[in-house]
């Protein structure tokens, strides 16, 4: 099978996305500011409830 | 890269790609366990099947949560992320003609995760594990069963950064020239997600564990909050493993064109962005988030992952549309689906996944994930309904498809049964369709996901059921079945293709023997550029424009449908 790419010029944006690392931190830093801290901030500061 | 290395590698007769056999031996492995762990919860589903419908409810409630279990381990967690690692190792080293860095480290990581899965498995058979997939506290299973999911974890997490590794190292050494392959890239984007899984997966299970032995207090929201970091987003490597998948076969099963890189690579790019965010649909009727949190998370960031299925549901179909056009077959609209291979299981396997996941999974999934509309689907068996048409319908078809070419291509074996291969995908397909609509309904009429018993027998007040239930519940078990006998029939024909097939030989090859799929025989021509190829891109892709327009008219009737529904629970006037 080949690489329709093969020895070919690759565009800049795809250089720039062909970086597993960067593409890792991004990935990680969506998720973690947007789902996880948010969510955890969003428990941490309810209020205690009041029990009657 | 070294001239006594490359010496070692196997260069595959129908492909070209150079093999490192020290890849290839892992891929197996890892293969040959999915299916073992596959074949344990298609098991656990037959009697999970024939409870649920209840005019069998033939386990007991004790045994049936066991199954439960069971199934959900071995199915959402053990056999497909396995099936995932073998997917890595095949897209890098295999597809980007590289070595393995590290062989030894891909054995570690492997009996990580073959104790982790043993020690689990163990745990839920001895019945110190009831807690389901979600394991939410306070329920709590014996210490050796979070310690068994933690080895797992590690042994994944270990593969995972190995195939990074292999991409960096390989690049360096020149295996490949300009861009990644598409479908590495896709398994780059599984293997990225699958690190934000089981980050989460570390950060549950560690706290767990501690509470599990007395050294920690659980936060049950908290637990709910990062354990679908895991849970969900582990089905989100599925996606972009199944998607790597579809590109793979389209090229190989038909010459299927990339109809733009750039559009592909953008897609899978969202989905490292954004698709993990959809863990927040399980916390939408939760109290301790807010509204903000849970719109943000689950529509408009989202739609950006969804964006990005819907992206790949064209330029898939679209490719194969180009790739049988170009093969000559350009009469009319539908020309090139008609005479399409429907006899190769590599390809019914892929169409299937493609519709089934796209038409009942896709749709249903995002209008179930609007926050307003969940609150009537929300742990009712319209869940279950949506994930089995995704997860199995889609990516274990998908995986069940290209192992029609990983067995020849990789065990280099026939396919046994070959007969039985044919129907294989329609069986299970089929199967899985009829029993997802029929949970879909199921939870339409308000009958809740995990329960028992659906019936409320021993409730203190009385709790009325829709007569169609009844129905609706043998369709749901007819269809559970048919799935259940498929996947049985694909586990008969990996088995023994495995341990027992002809090896692939170029006779064989030459002569058509029988258990050799169409790509395999003959690979289609993989045109990248030229006249042909420009000429078929002017023409487009008419035949896929109808399809995505039928689709986007269910999408919006479907869609419409439940507000509509959602509506007559506060009525106004």
């Amino acid at each position: 099978m080949t690489n329709p790419q093969d020895n070919q010029k690759v565009p800049w944006g795809q250089q720039l996305f062909e970086r597993p690392l960067l593409l890792l931190g991004l990935g990680l830093l969506v998720m973690f500011v947007f789902y996880t801290i948010w969510g955890l901030i969003e428990i941490f500061s309810l209020p205690q409830a009041t029990l009657p | 890269m070294s001239a006594s290395i490359l010496e070692k590698f196997r260069v595959c007769g129908v492909t070209g790609l150079k093999v490192d056999p020290k890849a290839e031996t892992l891929i197996k492995m890892n293969a040959v366990v999915a299916v073992v762990c596959f074949l344990i919860g298609v098991s656990a589903a037959i009697g999970l099947v024939l409870t649920r419908w209840e005019a069998v409810h033939a386990l007991d409630a004790m045994m049936y949560y066991r199954f439960l279990t069971l199934h959900g381990l071995n199915m959402l967690i053990f056999f497909i992320i396995f099936f995932e690692m073998a997917v890595l190792y095949f897209a890098a080293p295999v597809l980007i003609n590289g070595r393995l860095p590290a062989p030894f480290v891909g054995w570690i990581a492997f009996a990580l995760m073959v104790i982790g899965a043993i020690m689990v498995d163990t745990m839920v058979f001895q019945g110190k594990a009831d807690v389901l997939f979600t394991s939410y506290p306070p329920l709590k299973a014996d210490p050796l069963y979070y310690l068994g999911i933690i080895l797992f974890a590690v042994g994944a997490l270990t593969v995972v950064l190995h195939f990074f590794g292999s991409l960096i190292i390989n690049k360096r050494e020149g295996s490949y020239t300009g861009g990644m392959p598409l479908v590495t890239f896709g398994a780059l984007t599984a293997a990225i997600i699958a690190v934000i899984t089981l980050l989460h997966g570390a950060l549950i299970y560690i706290p767990t564990f501690l509470w599990s032995i007395g050294l920690l207090e659980m936060d049950a929201q908290v637990y709910r909050l990062i354990f679908w970091g895991l849970g969900h987003s582990s089905q989100q490597i599925n996606v972009a493993a199944m998607v790597a998948i579809w590109y793979f076969l389209a090229a190989i099963t038909v010459g299927g064109v990339v109809l733009n890189e750039k559009i592909s690579r953008t897609a899978f790019v969202l989905y490292i962005l954004f698709i993990s965010m959809a863990s927040a649909h399980h916390l939408l009727v939760d109290p301790g988030m807010g509204a903000a949190w849970k719109v943000w998370n689950t529509s408009y960031a989202m739609y950006l992952a969804v964006l990005a299925s819907m992206i790949h549901g064209f330029t898939v179909p679209a490719g194969i549309e180009l790739g049988q056009r170009l093969r000559g077959y350009v009469n009319g609209t539908f020309d090139w689906l008609r005479r399409a291979p429907w006899s190769d299981p590599g390809f019914s396997g892929l169409v299937l996944s493609v519709i089934i996941f796209g038409f009942f999974g896709g749709i249903t999934g995002v209008t179930i994930g609007t926050e307003q509309i969940n609150i009537i689907a929300h742990n009712t068996l319209r869940i279950p309904g949506h994930f089995h048409v995704t997860v199995v319908g889609g990516t274990a078809l998908a995986f069940m498809a290209v192992t029609y070419y990983v067995l020849p291509l990789i065990f280099q074996r026939r396919v046994a049964f070959w007969g039985m291969a044919k129907l294989q995908p329609y069986v299970f397909g089929i199967g899985i369709t009829i029993m997802g609509i029929g949970m879909s309904f199921l939870g339409s009429f308000g009958i809740p996901r995990r329960h028992w018993d659906s019936t409320f027998a021993n409730a203190p007040f009385p709790v009325e059921v829709h007569p169609a239930v009844n129905l609706l519940q043998a369709v749901f078990g007819i269809g559970g079945l048919m799935a259940a006998v498929g996947g049985l029939m694909f586990v008969a024909i990996a088995v023994v293709s495995v341990f027992f097939g002809k090896r692939v030989t170029k006779e064989a090859i030459e002569s058509g023997a029988s258990g050799l799929p169409p790509g395999v025989l003959k690979l289609p021509a993989q045109t990248h550029s030229g006249v042909a190829v420009r000429k078929v891109h002017d023409a487009g892709a008419p035949g896929t424009m109808i399809l995505v327009f039928i689709f986007l008219a269910c999408f919006v009737v479907y869609y419409f449908v439940n507000w509509k529904v959602l509506s007559f629970l506060w009525k106004i006037g």
